[in-house]
């Protein structure tokens, strides 16, 4: 970290995160009041174990380490390869298209392949879909968002933008993790990722399953075909194909690595044991699940059964 | 020739559209209101996206104070620093997100909300300039 121009993008990304901050922290007030007008407890029990999440894996290990590992390494790449996409005013929009590439595809591995799906799951695992879901955050996300950047650095963007951009992302669909809000206008809804889209997202009703992976903007979802709107028949329902029915932060954070490992352990060949970690999950070798997990089965979701 | 362009005038256009949409969006009832295309095109919502992007960063130049919450001594601190367009672009933009501190989001959060929500939507706004303004205060006393 000694290069003055990695110093520079932490010195961002930081002032960046403190502007997010604060207003994560607004939109958690105004979700503590609503649930009071709506007469529940002002914290839930999962959104106590949110705050957890957030003060234990969240913005203190990750923008603390891993931005600063993440940021280092892309510049390794930056050094090494002689391409350059310079950083102008005419090339900020397509800076900005990539950016949002690189998101849908970051978030799309997230989902569809089992050893990140270990990972990002936890912050599905919410079966409440309110502002409190912001402080869900996961641990390794780092790994397979390195892995879409870096290729990206090779070709000669630059690694400053494309950190901004991984901050910006997650800071807008900050205002996303509502029910509160009804639908916007249909271009909006088309084209923006808003409260509705993000629902589609996080619910587990198989015709929501793996849906809507934009970050800002919904065209790469158009293009890869992965677009889904909110049915008004459909209602979503949260949380994950096998519910969690814990509170315990441990338990939520290893609930899908401790099957991952185990199946792997039990796979018999080594091309099965290269799909647990890599196929895609619900498709791979399968231990059964032991029924002591307490978990609500794919059948119940397919129901549309809120658990 | 002089060639040489001021990007900060973009800069500037752009903020001022984010600002016209916002203040579109702070009015009550104002999705009823007939603007004409012209109108309509200045204060459309997408010119906010640009603004979306800076709004975390502005807040935190606010809290490290390197950016003033109050718009004239903004817009004087960019100014000596990059020219003019730049204390301009500063203006308007500390303008916007004193508003969006302040106002805009529990007039957006009403404008959409559910029925059977908009009684608790109307106290949202109390909650929105409550803490807005003591974020502000606190901002501007502290680190002037």
């Amino acid at each position: 970290m000694q290069d003055p121009m990695i110093q520079e993008v932490a010195e961002w990304v930081k002032i960046y995160g403190l502007g997010g901050a604060l207003l994560l922290g607004f939109v958690l007030i105004a979700e503590m009041y609503l649930r009071r007008c709506e007469g529940k407890p002002v914290w839930s029990k999962e959104g106590l174990n949110n705050l957890v999440f957030f003060f234990t894996i969240g913005p203190p290990i990750e923008n603390l380490f891993l931005h600063g590992a993440l940021i280092a390494a892309l510049f390794g790449f930056y050094q090494w390869t002689p391409l350059r996409v310079p950083v102008t005013l005419w090339t900020l929009p397509i800076y900005f298209l990539v950016g949002e590439f690189a998101f849908y595809w970051f978030h799309r591995l997230g989902h569809e392949v089992r050893l990140f799906w270990a990972d990002h799951s936890i912050h599905h695992s919410a079966q409440t879909y309110d502002f409190t879901v912001n402080l869900r955050f996961v641990p390794f996300q780092i790994v397979y968002r390195w892995l879409i950047w870096a290729p990206l650095v090779l070709l000669g963007f630059h690694p400053v933008v494309l950190v901004l951009f991984a901050t910006t992302a997650p800071s807008f669909q900050t205002f996303c993790h509502t029910r509160r809000l009804g639908r916007f206008a249909p271009w909006f809804e088309w084209l923006f990722v808003t409260p509705s889209n993000h629902a589609v997202h996080h619910a587990c009703n198989p015709l929501y399953i793996d849906k809507n992976y934009g970050g800002l903007l919904m065209i790469w979802d158009h293009v890869f075909g992965t677009y889904q709107r909110l049915e008004e028949s459909v209602p979503p329902v949260f949380g994950i194909t096998h519910q969690l029915q814990t509170s315990n932060p441990i338990k939520v954070l290893l609930h899908e690595f401790v099957p991952l490992f185990r199946d792997f352990r039990g796979a018999p060949t080594w091309r099965l044991k290269l799909g647990v970690l890599f196929g895609r999950p619900g498709t791979t070798f399968e231990l059964p699940r032991p029924e002591e997990s307490g978990i609500a089965t794919h059948s119940a979701a397919q129901a549309g059964i809120a658990s | 020739m002089n060639t040489h362009f001021d990007l900060w005038i973009v800069a500037t256009l752009l903020t001022l559209f984010a600002l016209l949409a916002s203040i579109r969006l702070s009015l009550p009832n104002s999705h009823s209101l007939r603007l004409g295309r012209i109108g309509t095109v200045l204060t459309h919502p997408a010119w906010l996206i640009p603004f979306i992007l800076m709004m975390s960063m502005a807040i935190g130049w606010m809290m490290q104070g390197k950016l003033s919450p109050w718009p004239p001594q903004a817009a004087q601190q960019l100014a000596q620093r990059s020219g003019n367009w730049a204390g301009v672009t500063a203006f308007v933009l500390v303008l916007l997100v004193d508003l969006w501190l302040l106002w805009t989001p529990s007039m957006i959060a009403r404008r959409y909300a559910t029925a059977e929500l908009q009684g608790a939507m109307r106290g949202l706004s109390v909650i929105n300039v409550v803490f807005g303004a003591l974020f502000l205060l606190a901002v501007y006393f502290i680190t002037r």
